[in-house]
């Protein structure tokens, strides 16, 4: 299942699938928590990690 | 998930340890575990969700140590009870153990040691183990307990599914089986997070480190100008000094000025000694002022002084009995006259008393330190109040002896403007106007030096804030791209949802109604079944017409079986399907139908049946999948429960 989710997203731009891929990795690890604690930092974590990356590329 | 075996130890009426395997074999992929009613299949049923989650309800289910153990451990020892799991998930072996102890407390009572642990052990094909750190969080990334009921549950209760009113049930259903929440949770964490950088990024607001670059150009380029100028100042400066003494130069070489020349030169000189002793009095006036201030506090000093001499007069100060002294006493319980100290006594309370008015040691030498080094300020601080007076009045002094000089060149220049030879008058007034220009231009580059001091001020403060906001800019820059990749990742999301939900929905829809239509059997009034928009799970009679609330209770449970098999294998969930009392409701035909294709859609069956349920034709049906059989025993004697292995 995690894999047809991941395959949801393959027509996406290839920063928005690293960042669904891990995002969503994520929120699969929490889904038992009713509030997971600080994943919104997390998440930014995440995307300020890819959009750096990119920065860092161009 | 695929289980392998499971160890009972002590756990509700299973005495001692208890083991079975399961079979796992894929072409004898069923289990069963028969009992009769009591025998513990419920308990044992219920072991697989206690050792995974630790769900238990006391209340309801009763306790989970066995009674027999703890009536028969003496009081004050601990009593285990444990169920040990081993499964296989994607190609690993793991063992998982959740243990709870109690203590018996008296004949009757015994209390629990803390809650239940839970251990979770990775085993490899070598033998090699290791420890899972956070064993309930590996488990719930298995198999939540959010999903577990779907996998585990009481055969006779599932029929829940399909009663009018359930759709928000079903919804839950598929939802958590097939994690459209792990989508729904992304898109509402990334719209959260979109909405965080777009506040951030609004209080970053652009333009500030343009306007302090136009700013600090400005200031830049007017250094620059002011720069330019001083040094066309000091030029000048320097002409006019040279114009000046040659003018002087001229007027020296006149006999008749000669005389005057001189004594101006004289007066000069006098005038710039003066000036230059104004500059040093003031000097040492401002260095006294500096170190006034014991002069200043000097009545405060006295003051101080005095009090704690009158203290010390009175013998206050240092007190006469130390304060560790009379406690060391009561402490002892004797005085040093071997005089008995008995609390209570008069000679305590005197003590005590005594000890409420001293003072501490620290505060005694702090305040003899103190009084000496108050005695010692004001005997060396000296009169400086007298020595600024002094200094005043010799700077006053000063000032008048260069107002004099200065009136006196003031009258050598008038009387040299009156000469009576002209080139004398006319040297002195070009003399005269250079030194007022010479005036003029030091004024200006005095103005200039302070006006360059100011601007190298605000150049490096801009320079500073313009290092700030480029930091800010560059946060700003990185943020507005966090932001994008956030919103694309949003959106992205946000358009795959309902799209995936609606999908998975209909593949559902269409399993469920191929395992229905497997399971169906042929008296059976109703043909096929729809899973709507709303999750409502209708069924349909063999003239198409909905037909929900004509089901049995048995009719429902089929339906609801195939409702859950079809989000399992949908899912691709490689879980085992452990049912309580499958059978119960269910009368011959459902019953032979379902035992005859339900081994086949699954990857493991495990089943706790009673001696009722498994009919003949039945056990026909399930015969060839059968690879392990147990029995619950229970005996009345014991209280006890044992499992038998039957093949």
């Amino acid at each position: 299942m995690r894999d047809r989710i991941r395959d949801l997203f393959k027509e996406c731009d290839a920063d928005v699938q690293e960042v669904l891929a891990k995002v969503l990795d994520l929120e699969w690890a929490r889904l038992s928590l009713e509030k997971p604690r600080g994943i919104i930092d997390e998440i930014k974590n995440i995307v300020d990690a890819q959009a750096g990356g990119d920065e860092n590329e161009t | 998930m695929k289980l392998e075996s499971m160890r009972l130890y002590n756990f509700r009426q299973f005495y001692g340890e208890q083991r079975i395997r399961f079979s796992v074999d894929k072409k004898k992929n069923v289990t069963i575990v028969n009992g009769v009613m009591g025998a513990g299949k419920t308990s044992l049923h219920r072991a697989f969700v206690w050792c995974l989650y630790g769900e238990w309800d006391e209340q309801t289910r009763g306790q989970i140590v066995n009674k027999r153990a703890i009536n028969e451990s003496p009081l004050n020892v601990k009593v285990e009870t444990s169920v040990q799991m081993v499964f296989t998930h994607a190609g690993e072996r793991y063992t998982a153990v959740r243990t709870l102890q109690v203590v018996k407390t008296s004949e009757s009572t015994w209390q629990p040691l803390g809650e239940s642990g839970l251990s979770l052990t990775k085993i490899t094909l070598s033998g090699q183990h290791e420890t899972i750190r956070n064993a309930q969080n590996f488990l719930e990334f298995i198999l939540p307990s959010s999903v577990s009921p779907y996998f585990f549950f009481d055969g006779e209760q599932i029929d829940e599914f399909v009663k009018p009113g359930h759709e928000t049930k079903v919804k839950s259903a598929v939802r958590n089986v097939l994690r459209i929440e792990v989508l729904e949770r992304a898109r509402h964490h990334l719209d959260a997070v979109a909405r965080d950088y777009q506040k951030d990024l609004k209080s970053r607001a652009s333009g500030r480190l343009q306007l302090l670059l136009v700013t600090k150009e400005g200031a830049q380029s007017e250094l620059d100008d002011a720069q330019k100028r001083l040094e066309e100042l000091r030029t000048e400066k320097g002409l006019a000094n040279k114009q000046i003494e040659e003018l002087n130069e001229r007027l020296r070489q006149i006999e008749s000025v000669k005389e005057w020349e001189e004594k101006k030169r004289g007066v000069q000189s006098q005038l710039q000694s003066c000036e230059k002793t104004r500059e040093r009095i003031w000097a040492e006036v401002k260095d006294l002022v500096n170190r006034s201030y014991v002069q200043m506090s000097m009545p405060v000093i006295l003051k101080a002084t005095k009090l704690l001499d009158e203290k010390r007069e009175r013998g206050e100060i240092p007190p006469g009995i130390r304060e560790q002294f009379i406690q060391d006493l009561i402490n002892r319980g004797e005085c040093i006259c071997k005089r008995p100290i008995i609390e209570g006594s008069p000679e305590h309370q005197h003590l005590a008393r005594l000890l409420q008015r001293s003072v501490s040691t620290y505060l005694t030498n702090a305040v003899v330190q103190c009084a000496g080094d108050l005695r010692s300020l004001a005997a060396n601080t000296g009169d400086t109040l007298g020595q600024i007076k002094e200094r005043m009045v010799e700077k006053a002094k000063m000032e008048d002896d260069i107002d004099a000089y200065s009136q006196e060149l003031t009258d050598i220049s008038q009387h040299l403007l009156q000469f009576d030879v002209e080139e004398v008058r006319l040297l002195e007034k070009k003399r005269k106007d250079h030194q007022d220009r010479l005036y003029s231009i030091i004024g200006d580059i005095g103005r200039k030096e302070e006006r360059i001091e100011v601007l190298h001020r605000a150049i490096e403060t801009s320079q500073r804030d313009i290092e700030k906001a480029q930091v800010t800019e560059k946060r700003a820059r990185r943020l507005q791209k966090s932001l994008s990749l956030a919103t694309r990742a949003h959106e992205a999301v946000d358009r795959m949802c309902d799209v995936f939900a609606a999908d998975m929905r209909k593949r559902i829809q269409t399993e469920a109604k191929q395992i229905f239509q497997r399971l169906v059997w042929k008296e059976s009034q109703f043909q096929d079944i729809c899973l709507s928009e709303d999750y409502s799970l209708e069924v349909l009679d063999r003239w198409g017409l909905p037909a929900r609330r004509e089901l049995s209770a048995g009719e429902r449970q089929v339906l609801s079986l195939a409702f859950i098999i079809a989000m399992a294998r949908v899912a691709g969930e490689e879980a085992p399907l452990v049912v309580d009392t499958p059978f119960g409701r269910l009368s011959s035909a459902p019953r032979q139908s379902i035992t005859k294709n339900i081994p086949e859609l699954l990857e493991q069956l495990i089943l706790f049946v009673t001696d009722e349920e498994l009919h003949k034709q039945a056990r026909q049906n399930l015969e060839p999948r059968i690879g392990a059989e147990y029995e619950l025993r229970f005996d009345q004697e014991t209280g006890s429960a044992t499992v038998a292995q039957l093949n």
